[in-house]
């Protein structure tokens, strides 16, 4: 710590504090310093509530340093991180000493991953074109016709020698991906979310009001294709045009999906898995642009992300407000096809970020506390909040971790938070893999008896 | 290559003046990826074929740099626009749909700017840039945004007038904003902009055709 750092704890110290109804003190390395919940914390700081701990930080480094790190997929003892140049592999069978096993060096943004049930087969979302589809092309442009995007297909079977096995390239590359349980274990379906058609992109034709579903035969992944394109919305959506999805969680138990699509969220029929429908969608005065969607645990409910501004932008602050760059929660009423969503409430961090800071509602999973319905979430800049909506009128936060800002300015924070076997896993864009233990919270030694052999935030099940 | 900050606004003026080359601004060579973290002591193996980092993504080019020096002003206009709402229009779909311009909009003027800041580039003032370019009628029509005397008539304006002017200089000044997004999508090399341009492409068509349907239910 320098001494302007010293000089900024101690005006924090002067700060009154006002911590919340629930009496939350702060830990860390600001623990002499108590700051109130509208002022942002000082740049190089690290504070969080007291029942939420870091227990380690794995820096970004090796062939994925300088580049973004973003979303995590998990099997048995190892944590899978996507990065925009490829994937980290983490050893976490002990959390608190997690240490980076290899990594794979694959360039093309935003590397979103997910891993097959046995972890021997990695899938990872490119949605920048590129010369080509091996790992080592480079980017070209958009208006390029022979650029390729779509998805890498990666045996990770043997650690010590991890390979493209297959590309599938699919119409305006993969934002992101879901994994998607076939009839048979011998296969998996993706259902690829991508979107920005345009006339003038040869790969990325409008109108794309669909997904792409790629068959993977697990005994043969290289013979993986596109079998499907799907689409959502043959009247065009809600509004005259939505223009591709930008994520899908589904939840096979219940053959329900949810997703949000360019200006609406949907609930969709996944019985026959190569041919979802639409069941209801929603819109919002409110939502700027429909990210994700997490399932409560019997998924009798859902939450829907707003990212305003597309991640890079400041706004938790007071000029944006508490219900824009938010969760928006929905009860899922009904019977079969005449299921629909319901808006019940929004849900912002409390904490206002500083101007520099890019903070917004992103990606976050269930943590299975009986009884409860706990949402751990990632909020770039704003960290790692713990939600509770057991009572969807009155989300409140019940835990928190955050740094101040970047410093020097720049793009960062927490892309993905996930609770698994016992442990919040979170990517953050610069600073690697932070490890998190959550603790003395109602309902959290049931969540810590839930043991996963996996875990795809975007395919849920009950835990 | 830096650039005081006299040879910076003379740039910037030049670049106007000649149709969006605001380029003469940005810096020849863009700073190194922003890495930060240090090598690591045993270094971890790799299954790549190549034992060295890959090239950094890419960082920005002019058509980078160019589209963020313009469309802070072109946003900024949005807002002005927007905050003319809650007095004029009578119409709560309107006013809800104006606010939430205003508040992307602004929002996106932050992002760009913090953008510039993290590659040492000049910062733009949006309302001085936004004024400048007023000045420019060319560039106005050019990017679909409306002149003076357009702005001023819509602030004269009030009820269904007001509705339906918002309207029709919104559409223009969206398709304005989507020219130059398919552009530096198609020009541009920075990562992190490529994936928010796709967002406001996105974001803008389909507010130009909830624009469209409001229009028409205007009659």
């Amino acid at each position: 710590m320098d001494i302007s750092d010293r000089k900024r704890l101690r005006r924090l110290a002067g700060v009154v504090a006002v911590v919340g109804a629930l009496g939350l003190t702060q830990v860390g390395s600001a623990s002499s310093a108590v700051v109130q919940s509208d002022e942002p914390l000082a740049p190089g700081t690290v504070a969080s509530t007291k029942n939420l701990q870091l227990v380690t930080n794995i820096p970004r480094q090796g062939v994925n340093d300088g580049v973004f790190q973003s979303d995590l997929a998990f099997a048995g003892d190892v944590a899978i991180q996507g990065t925009y140049g490829g994937l980290n592999f983490y050893d976490i069978k002990q959390p608190q000493k997690t240490k980076l096993i290899t990594q794979f060096a694959c360039p093309g943004g935003q590397g979103d991953p997910s891993v097959t049930p046995d972890g021997d087969l990695v899938f990872m979302s490119v949605d920048s074109a590129r010369t080509d589809d091996s790992c080592e092309s480079s980017g070209t442009s958009t208006a390029n016709p022979d650029g390729w995007e779509g998805i890498r297909i990666i045996d990770t079977s043997d650690l010590s020698n991890v390979q493209q096995v297959a590309t599938v390239r699919t119409d305006c590359g993969s934002h992101t991906h879901t994994l998607v349980p076939g009839e048979s274990d011998d296969v998996v379906y993706l259902y690829i979310s991508s979107y920005g058609p345009n006339a003038v992109f040869p790969n990325c034709q409008p109108p794309h009001d669909a997904i792409s579903i790629v068959e993977v035969p697990l005994d043969d992944p290289a013979s993986a294709s596109v079998i499907e394109k799907v689409v959502l919305f043959p009247d065009g959506g809600a509004i005259s045009r939505t223009a591709g999805c930008h994520d899908i969680t589904v939840y096979p138990e219940l053959d329900l999906a949810a997703g949000a699509c360019m200006g609406e969220g949907v609930l969709m029929d996944i019985s026959d898995p190569t041919a979802p429908y639409v069941i209801d969608s929603v819109t919002d005065t409110n939502f700027a642009f429909w990210h994700s969607a997490t399932f409560n645990n019997d998924a009798s409910r859902v939450i829907f992300t707003d990212e305003l501004g597309g991640g890079g932008g400041a706004t938790c602050n007071e000029a944006v407000g508490p219900e824009r760059g938010a969760n928006a929660i929905f009860d899922i009423v009904g019977e079969g096809d005449d299921r629909s969503l319901e808006f019940i409430e929004y849900f912002k961090i409390p904490r206002h970020q500083a101007d520099t800071e890019n903070c917004v509602a992103h990606n976050g999973s269930i943590v299975p506390a009986k009884g409860r319905d706990i949402m751990v979430q990632s909020w770039y800049q704003g960290g790692v909040s713990i939600l509770d909506f057991t009572d969807p009128t009155n989300p409140v936060e019940i835990g928190w971790f955050d740094r101040g800002a970047l410093d020097p300015p720049g793009l960062g924070g927490s892309w993905s938070a996930y609770w698994y076997n016992g442990y919040i896993y979170s990517s953050d864009i610069t600073k690697g893999l932070d490890v998190l233990r959550l603790t003395g919270t109602k309902g959290l030694p049931s969540a810590n008896s839930v043991k996963q052999s996996y875990f795809n935030a975007q395919t849920q099940y009950a835990l | 290559m830096k650039l005081s900050k006299k040879a910076r606004s003379v740039a910037v003026v030049a670049g106007l003046v000649s149709a969006l080359a605001v380029g003469a601004v940005a810096y020849a060579d863009p700073p190194p990826g922003k890495g930060g973290g240090k090598p690591p002591k045993n270094p971890v193996p790799t299954t790549s074929t190549s034992t060295t980092a890959p090239a950094p993504p890419p960082e920005f080019n002019t058509a980078d740099s160019e589209f963020v020096a313009m469309m802070i002003p072109h946003h900024f206009q949005a807002t002005l626009m927007s905050q003319l709402a809650p007095e004029r229009s009578g119409d709560q779909t309107l006013q809800a749909f104006a606010d939430r311009i205003d508040v992307e909009q602004t929002v996106e003027i932050g992002m760009m700017q913090n953008w510039q800041t993290w590659n040492d580039l000049e910062v733009t003032d949006a309302e001085m840039a936004y004024e400048m370019m007023l000045g420019m009628p060319m560039h106005v029509e050019h990017m679909g945004m409306a002149t003076a005397a357009e702005m001023d008539a819509l602030a004269a304006s009030s009820g269904t007038d007001f509705d339906r002017m918002y309207l029709e200089l919104m559409i223009d000044h969206h398709e304005g904003a989507l020219a130059m997004i398919e552009d530096v999508l198609i020009n541009g090399s920075d990562t992190t902009l490529q994936f928010w341009a796709t967002d406001m492409l996105v974001a803008q068509g389909v507010q130009i055709d909830q624009m469209e349907q409001m229009l028409s239910e205007l009659g």
